[in-house]
């Protein structure tokens, strides 16, 4: 089947099996900063924003997001231009193997857009669903209070 | 290469024509049907257009369309009413992304392993609407008893007589932050004083997915909060568990058993154990 | 050391803009054209001899274009563990053996032209067998009337090594000195237990997996997520006879490894599909897959019986361990030996001392190296008996640790007897700050506050427990690093390093290695890891090896080019090469201050006259390998009447000698406490009767995620190793070996129960609870 998207800005029209997943569609089709780590919603790798909102993108089937407004770590900040998560994450050393960032910097992103200033608890709860094996979540929670910091201060 | 079609109904007349057809079933969130895996339907009915996704709160009603999330739920009860024990229970439900997708009309119909649903629908009195071949609104136990209701009909929306005002506490046991729950407590009470007006106790998890504790609530209901030191929680409590990944079935029978307890004296003693 | 200008400094991590930014790739973003794809058939059943497998019904999926398994595709025995050659590990597995030896084992591998019709392929294939008497119990695995899982085949170890199929064993590590009975008869009491570790998953976030391609010449060019390109090289090779030449290994970025990378696995069948059918073929595990079918932590039993005198001296220490090899025997030897070579020389005063470890088959999924290898299943026990030991005493934990440890200048017969495969080498210690670690953690938890005062709340009680650890750095005389640079005409360096950056940082360590010694800015140094085409060897990410062999290898290159750099600045302004410096990116006359830059060197050196490209390469082997140090404290609250451990904080120290850059030696401390508390807590392995993993899943394998984070404080003491490039040691393993001895300390004190058994799950802390009731 075919269907429209509109993905980090850009309108494209795609053709896709009918039970392929958000996921799937999107690697196939030049997005491979969404990382497949389970495929079974548990990991959070694949993690993108749909509408503005946090999924797994191994748990949506493309089919029942056509239309819809699909973000990828690509469309909040660039090598050259990036996002203040994006250097947040960067500067507390939030980052080691680097799979689980793009989502994680998305549900920071979620978050932040929420809001603006959360509690560590905020912070935790907001990340809940995506793991990282490599830094015990310690400096990704820095990341994400000193991204805050900065974005609150520059509204 | 899957041949299941989709059809994206704007109407709940047209959704509910498509799902007289055979192996043709309702797509709310899709992450019931992921793990379940679709290769045996024909076809998916997609609900998003049905305009299934508001949140009202009339005369006392509380309603929540089939198609919002848990997130969604638990986002505007915690605006709204936060002591509800619904938004406490779904915002701890799985996890961000996945509260993103999970809808209450889904899990409504299967009753996952991990939903956080059951338990505040049976302490809440909650009512299930449906649409289609059987239309009608039933109660969780009617719905639970009887799963062709389901045929070519539609959940449209969850009914919640009397959802606020009430102290409420809910237990989910899990084995980290981000688990399915093994089993959940649900509790609601008002007192007046030191008297109990009205406790509504259930667990859902043991092999009954979810008990009401009548005995209990009766013997609580209308008397002095100090009675729950007098009789006996832990055996009114009890019900049989199978074996789960997080434990021996006595084990999780024991344990809903203590929190039941935990609960109530929380909810009636005020006395907080910290998890 | 002084006038460090980029060592020491928590500079930024080269890659990690471009993990931030999503531009960077892994082996399964590689773009490769038209590829076909590889789905895994696995075994049902834990113990059978297969007789025949049916693929007719796979190769009738539309889409399937080829079936691989045993009755059409053999190989030559090996050892997938990626290990140096020949290998400490016994060559036991084929490609596709005919006696299957585990639930989850790789008996077919299906390729098609989707993933789809490739995983129905899979699901279609049927396995004849008769099924063999399966062995769960690797206690029992010695035992004569035991099932033999390799008995009656070929397999055989490469080195002379300990090796006993028909009994079972895959590995054996005997030690000793003194007199044992002798030591025991000297004690004023004996303390004697049992300890049991148990299996874990690296979970590691990015599944195995690689991308088969051809080069323009028809070679076969593998990326794959590995921590071992050049041995996944040598292995591919040898495993499926194709010559090494015709084979290129590309590294790209790798999410995660833990020692689960150390293995050479989806990338044989990639090849073998690849090289059949000469089409470009992506592999890829999945998560179920990852649990079941790659490797895991080795459980380990081990009793450890100990005489003491009321001085506290340890006058015999008698060690057994069973480790649990699963159905193949990959770091069966070495997982073992590191047991008692990463845990037995830090207490070194120990008079009598025996060991005795035994690696068993069982039919049960495959052990392998995990972050920590054998330590922390040495540790967990260890820390206990210690801590049992000195309660016993009447002394502080960390009072008795203090009088027993390995200090400077001190060594350990242990070093010398146990090697990887081969003798150890002696070594004395040169830096340890173990003392340090444990005062400062002692505050960080408040020691003196909490232990042994049982604060309660409710049925909530709360306890603090200790437990200290070392590690190595690098496999001494084993484990060997090359690196090469060459200088630019604009004065900066590509640097290559066959040194596998697996999301460690080892690109950004060795590259402030290069730095510091050439007086740049780090961005100046362009790192390349790894490519066996383009870097040079190196044994790969193991052995804490990285920091400190690779770093040296890094550090003598630097000083070749700085070298070359100096006697062309010398040649082209006249002046003796004693009288110039280096300054930041220059070259300073100390006696006029003339300057050149580095820039003009290079240019000099690449256009002007007798022109040649300031370049270097260097390998390094390791003569020891001094181990860092660390001191961890659990603060847990114990729920009675549930059993629930809840770790409260969690308290890191360690002596990693100079850090060169702390804020990435602070992470992998963080990341290996977190993976160790989890695993001490929450994560096992589950199976059913018939030996399959009935858990295989994040769902119900739980590993921690940010609602179950304790409050962790990491500290990074100053140190310094002499021996160590700018007095660096290794980090990247320690801090995994005490989480659990620590939080198990941590419930005796709270409790007084001692859970001997991990992981610690509700259910088995209160039955311990009720038990000593």
């Amino acid at each position: 089947m075919k269907g429209s998207f509109v993905v980090n800005g850009r309108s494209v029209e795609w053709s896709f099996e009918p039970d392929a997943t958000l996921l799937d569609v999107l690697r196939d089709n030049g997005h491979p900063e969404v990382h497949r780590g389970c495929d079974e919603g548990s990991c959070g790798a694949c993690s993108v924003l749909l509408d503005g909102k946090l999924v797994n993108s191994c748990q949506v089937f493309a089919a029942s997001s056509t239309g819809k407004d699909i973000l990828t770590i690509a469309g909040i900040g660039t090598i050259h231009e990036p996002h203040p998560l994006q250097t947040a994450f960067v500067e507390t050393g939030a980052i080691q193997c680097g799979f689980c960032t793009p989502a994680m910097i998305l549900a920071a992103l979620a978050l932040l857009r929420k809001n603006p200033n959360p509690t560590d608890e905020a912070i935790r709860s907001a990340l809940d669903g995506n793991y990282c094996r490599c830094t015990g979540y310690v400096k990704i929670i820095e990341a994400v209070r000193l991204a805050s910091r900065r974005m609150s201060a520059h509204d | 290469m899957s041949t299941v079609q989709w059809y994206f109904p704007d109407t709940i007349d047209e959704a509910i024509m498509y799902l007289g057809r055979e192996k043709v079933v309702p797509h709310g969130g899709g992450t019931s049907l992921l793990k379940s895996g679709i290769a045996s339907l024909n076809g998916l009915v997609d609900l998003s257009r049905l305009g299934l996704d508001s949140l009202k709160m009339d005369k006392g009603i509380l309603e929540t369309g089939a198609s919002l999330t848990y997130g969604e739920i638990a986002d505007s009860l915690a605006n709204l009413h936060p002591d509800c024990i619904l938004g406490k229970a779904l915002g701890a439900a799985a996890s961000t992304p996945m509260r993103n997708r999970i809808t209450a009309g889904g899990s409504a119909s299967v009753f996952p392993l991990w939903s956080d649903l059951i338990g505040p629908m049976a302490v809440l009195n909650a009512s299930i609407c449906v649409e289609g071949k059987n239309a009608g609104t039933y109660d969780l136990n009617s719905w639970l008893a009887d799963r062709s209701l389901q045929q070519g009909s539609l959940i449209i929306s969850l009914f919640y007589p009397d959802p606020v005002d009430w102290i409420s506490y809910y237990h989910r046991e899990t084995r980290v932050g981000f688990d399915y729950p093994s089993f959940t407590v649900s509790i609601l009470a008002r007192k007046n004083g030191s008297r109990v007006e009205k406790v509504r106790v259930a667990v859902s998890g043991g092999l009954d997915r979810v008990r009401r504790l009548g005995e209990l609530e009766e013997k609580l209901s209308g008397g002095d909060v100090s009675a729950v030191d007098k009789i006996d929680v832990k055996r009114m409590a009890t019900m049989e568990f199978g074996r789960k990944p997080s434990g021996s079935p006595e084990y999780l029978s024991e344990m809903a058993a203590l929190q039941v307890e935990r609960g109530l004296r929380t909810v009636l003693l005020g006395e907080v154990v910290s998890r | 050391m002084t006038d460090l200008n980029i060592v020491g400094k928590s500079l930024e991590k080269v890659d990690s803009l471009s993990l931030a930014c999503g531009t960077a790739r892994y082996a399964s973003d590689c773009m490769i054209h038209d590829p076909l794809f590889l789905a895994f058939a696995l075994s049902d059943t834990a113990h059978a001899e297969l007789h025949s497998v049916d693929d007719s019904k796979a190769r009738e999926v539309k889409g399937v274009v080829d079936v691989f398994h045993a009755f059409n595709t053999d190989s030559g025995l090996f050892s997938t563990a990626g290990q140096g050659f020949p290998e400490p590990s016994p060559y036991d597995t084929r490609l596709f053996n005919k006696r299957v030896r585990y639930v989850g084992e790789i008996v077919g591998a299906v390729l098609a032209e989707s993933i789809e019709a490739a995983r129905e392929g899979a699901a279609a294939i049927k396995l004849n067998y008769s099924e063999l008497p399966p062995l769960f119990d690797p206690e029992k695995s010695m035992d004569a009337d035991s099932p033999k899982l390799h008995g009656d085949s070929d397999a055989y170890a490469p080195l002379p090594v300990p090796y006993r199929p028909e009994e079972n064993v895959a590995g054996e590590v005997l030690f000793s000195y003194g007199d044992l009975e002798k030591g025991f008869a000297a004690a004023d009491f004996v303390v004697e237990e049992s300890y049991r570790t148990h299996q874990a998953s690296h979970c590691a976030l990015e599944p195995h997996n690689a991308s088969a391609y051809f080069d323009e010449r028809g070679r076969l060019v593998l990326v794959v997520s590995t921590q071992v390109p050049f041995h996944s090289r040598r292995i591919v090779s040898r495993a499926l006879g194709i010559p090494g030449h015709m084979i290129r290994v590309i590294k790209p970025r790798i999410g995660g490894g833990f020692g689960g990378k150390q293995e050479v696995l989806v990338e044989l069948y990639a090849a073998l599909a690849a090289w059949k059918h000469k089409r470009n073929v992506r592999a890829e595990m999945t998560r179920s897959q990852v649990f079941t079918s790659a490797r895991t932590r080795h459980p380990m039993r081990v009793r450890i019986k100990t005489g003491i005198k009321r001085d506290g001296a340890i006058t015999a220490m008698d060690m057994n361990d069973v480790m649990n090899s699963g159905a193949y025997g990959a770091h069966a030897l070495t997982v073992l030996s590191n047991a008692a070579s990463k845990v037995l020389p830090l207490f070194n005063k120990i008079e009598n001392l025996n060991f005795t470890g035994r690696s068993v088959y069982t039919n049960l999924p495959v052990g392998g190296a995990y972050r920590g290898y054998g330590a922390t299943q040495g540790y967990f026990p260890f820390n206990q008996h210690m801590d049992e030991i000195s309660r016993r005493l009447g002394v502080d934990f960390l009072e008795f640790v203090k009088k027993h440890h390995i200090r400077v200048g001190e060594t350990s017969a242990v070093f010398e007897a146990i090697g990887e495969g081969t003798e150890g080498v002696s070594q004395t210690i040169k830096s340890c700050k173990l003392d340090e670690c444990i005062d400062r953690g002692a505050k960080e938890i408040r020691w003196q506050e909490l232990r042994g005062k049982r604060v309660t709340n409710g049925p909530m009680v709360k306890g603090v427990g200790a437990a200290v650890a070392m590690q190595g750095s690098g496999i001494p005389q084993v484990d060997m690093a090359s690196a090469s640079m060459k200088m630019n005409d604009d004065g900066s360096f590509n640097l290559m390093v066959g040194a596998t950056d697996i999301g460690t940082g080892s690109d950004t360590v060795l590259s402030q290695i290069a730095a510091e010694t050439l007086n740049v800015p780090l961005e100046k140094i362009i790192p390349l890891s790894s490519d066996t085409d383009l870097t040079p060897f190196d044994v790969g990410a193991y052995a804490s090896s990285t920091t400190y062999v690779s770093g040296r290898a890094v550090l003598l290159c630097a000083e070749r080019v700085r070298d070359q750099i100096l006697s062309v600045a010398s040649a082209m302004t006249g002046t003796p090469v004693d009288q110039l410096s280096l300054g930041e990116s220059r070259v300073v006359n100390r006696t006029t201050g003339e300057e050149v830059s580095f820039s003009q060197i290079a240019c000099h050196s690449l256009y002007s006259k007798d022109q040649f490209q300031i370049q270097a390469s260097a390998s390094f082997t390791g003569t020891e390998s001094p181990p860092p140090f660390a001191a961890q404290f659990a603060e847990v609250d114990v729920d009675t009447e549930t059993g629930r451990v809840r770790v409260v904080k969690f308290v890191s120290v360690v002596d990693c000698g100079q850090a060169i850059n702390p804020k990435l030696a602070e992470g992998q401390v963080d990341g290996a406490v977190l993976n160790g508390i989890s695993f001490a807590l929450s994560e096992q392995y589950l199976y059913n009767q018939k030996g399959a993993m009935t858990n295989s899943s994040f769902w119900d394998y739980k590993i921690y995620g940010t609602l179950d984070m304790p409050e962790m404080v990491t500290v990074v003491l100053d140190s310094n190793e002499p021996s160590g490039p700018y007095g660096a040691k290794s980090v990247s393993e320690i801090g995994i070996n005490c989480p659990a001895p620590a939080i198990a300390n941590a419930v005796y004190d709270a409790i007084g129960v001692r859970i001997y058994d991990l992981p610690l799950t509700p259910e088995k802390v209160l039955k311990a609870i009720r038990s000593r009731a």
